[in-house]
């Protein structure tokens, strides 16, 4: 019996302290977007729960990464990020950068670099050990994720067809904003899946 | 004096940049790749290889045409050509290089990319033109590269074109190969939806089982590869697919059979 109670103290012990089960397979467009909660860049908790009945933006952001700065630096992602939260959208960084890596940036670096980028996002958020990053399978940095108000996940892909560092200088299409034009005007999100193209998310 | 050493500095910034045939990439004042045009036997008015030569630093890569979930190709043009049209650039037969769930196709430490040069009729018997390269470099970072670079061939000397040559049929002896020798245009395809998702079955029908190592696919127009799950089976492979868009529809997958080391080029009809 003590031998019983002995290895369930051990199972129970194991169970409380296992790392975080992140699900394998990538989120399918169509399908709920997974839930997480995560620190801003002022340590503050936000969920994506916090934000139910309102389409929420995830951008996947490394500041070091030149497509990030391609994009910052020519004004393209703020002027985006400023038109559609005017619009009552929601739009949130995701930093899944290992923090030991040679171009990480902490939270208060992270938030001196995207203010003078003048980063129009809802809230910044840091994901050290990379949960969330897995969780969506994010691949590159930019990826885009745009979540309808029921918390479907409606678009996953890049932000357009420029595929450079140029910061989207040479694209046809903006399929972030097709996509929110889209469920903004109660429509269906035609291209809903495309390849995202960046620098790899440093995990 | 001081003008005179500004411009001395001027010109010789600007021709290091854009004249010259080898173009160092650094990040942070450490050398990342280096970059320089090479070409072997040339006959005169005739069409010709020239060769993009990339030597990269340790744990630096840069990217095949597909480069997989991350990253951006090698891409090369004459700008300046006096007669002288590139073709289609050739990349060799790339590394796999897996970390998690992430899959990228490259080099690493040194690769030549093969640009078929076309001449005109009343082009200069000596090729002279300029290429503009660009591509992008990562190791921890990634560092996109651009550079614009003089090809002269009268400024190669003997014994350097045979040197070059040697290099070039290295290089070329590393380009894909026509799949037919190994049968790998006799193929099936089956085709299943799972959850928005297309699984195609790639079965070779005289093929011996096991052969197959591993295939690397060109980028399918209108869907997103699931680089990290291809599975090779016994007779075929498995890819997955993920429609672009409800009006995407799958007619062909190109790509890479490896066979060993060596890659074939393979272009599969799909019926749905």
């Amino acid at each position: 019996m003590k031998m019983i109670a002995f290895f369930l103290n051990i199972f129970l012990t194991m169970l409380f302290f296992a790392p975080a089960i992140v699900s394998a397979d990538p989120p399918l467009t169509g399908k709920a977007a997974p839930s997480f909660t995560l620190n801003d860049v002022d340590g503050k908790p936000v969920k994506l729960s916090d934000f139910k009945g309102k389409i929420v933006v995830l951008e996947w952001i490394n500041e070091g990464c030149p497509f990030v700065k391609g994009h910052y630096e020519n004004g393209n992602m703020p002027s985006l990020q400023q038109k559609y939260t005017a619009q009552d959208v929601v739009w949130l960084t995701i930093n899944s950068t290992r923090p030991d890596n040679s171009e990480a940036y902490n939270a208060g670096q992270s938030k001196e670099i995207l203010a003078k980028w003048h980063s129009h996002a809802t809230a910044n958020l840091m994901d050290g050990d990379r949960t969330v990053g897995h969780l969506y399978d994010a691949k590159t940095t930019p990826h885009m994720f745009v979540i309808d108000k029921d918390g479907i996940l409606r678009y996953q892909g890049a932000i357009d067809d420029d595929r450079s560092a140029g910061g989207g200088k040479k694209a046809t299409v903006n399929y972030v904003a097709q996509a929110l034009d889209a469920l903004l005007a109660g429509k269906e999100v035609v291209t809903s899946t495309t390849k995202s193209y960046g620098c790899s998310v440093k995990y | 004096m001081l003008r005179y050493f500004i411009r001395v500095f001027i010109v010789s910034f600007l021709i290091h940049n854009v004249a010259m045939p080898l173009f160092s990439q650094t990040y942070k004042g450490k050398p990342v790749s280096h970059v320089s045009l090479i070409a072997g036997n040339i006959l005169s008015g005739k069409g010709f290889t020239l060769g993009i030569k990339m030597d990269l630093e340790p744990q630096w890569h840069a990217y095949w045409k597909n480069p997989g979930d991350a990253g951006l190709p090698m891409t090369a043009k004459i700008t300046d050509g006096h007669g002288y049209t590139s073709g289609e650039l050739r990349y060799p037969t790339p590394h796999k290089y897996k970390t998690g769930d992430e899959v990228l196709f490259g080099y690493d430490s040194e690769v030549v990319f093969l640009l078929p040069i076309k001449v005109s009729p009343g082009a200069g018997s000596q090729p002279q033109f300029k290429v503009k390269l660009t591509w992008l470099a990562c190791k921890e970072v990634c560092l996109p590269g651009e550079a614009t670079l003089e090809f002269r061939s009268d400024t190669i000397s003997p014994p350097q074109r045979k040197e070059n040559q040697r290099l070039l049929d290295r290089w070329t002896a590393r380009l894909p190969q026509p799949g037919e020798g190994f049968n790998l245009d006799k193929v099936g395809t089956t085709v299943t939806e799972v959850n928005g998702k297309l699984s195609v079955f790639m079965k070779f029908l005289e093929m011996a089982p096991g052969t197959i190592t591993d295939f690397f696919p060109d980028v399918i127009e209108g869907f997103v590869a699931d680089h990290a799950n291809i599975v090779i089976g016994e007779t075929g492979i498995t890819l997955s697919l993920t429609p672009e868009s409800k009006a995407s529809k799958l007619s062909e997958i190109k790509g890479l059979i490896l066979i060993g080391t060596s890659g074939y080029e393979v272009n599969i009809p799909v019926r749905n």
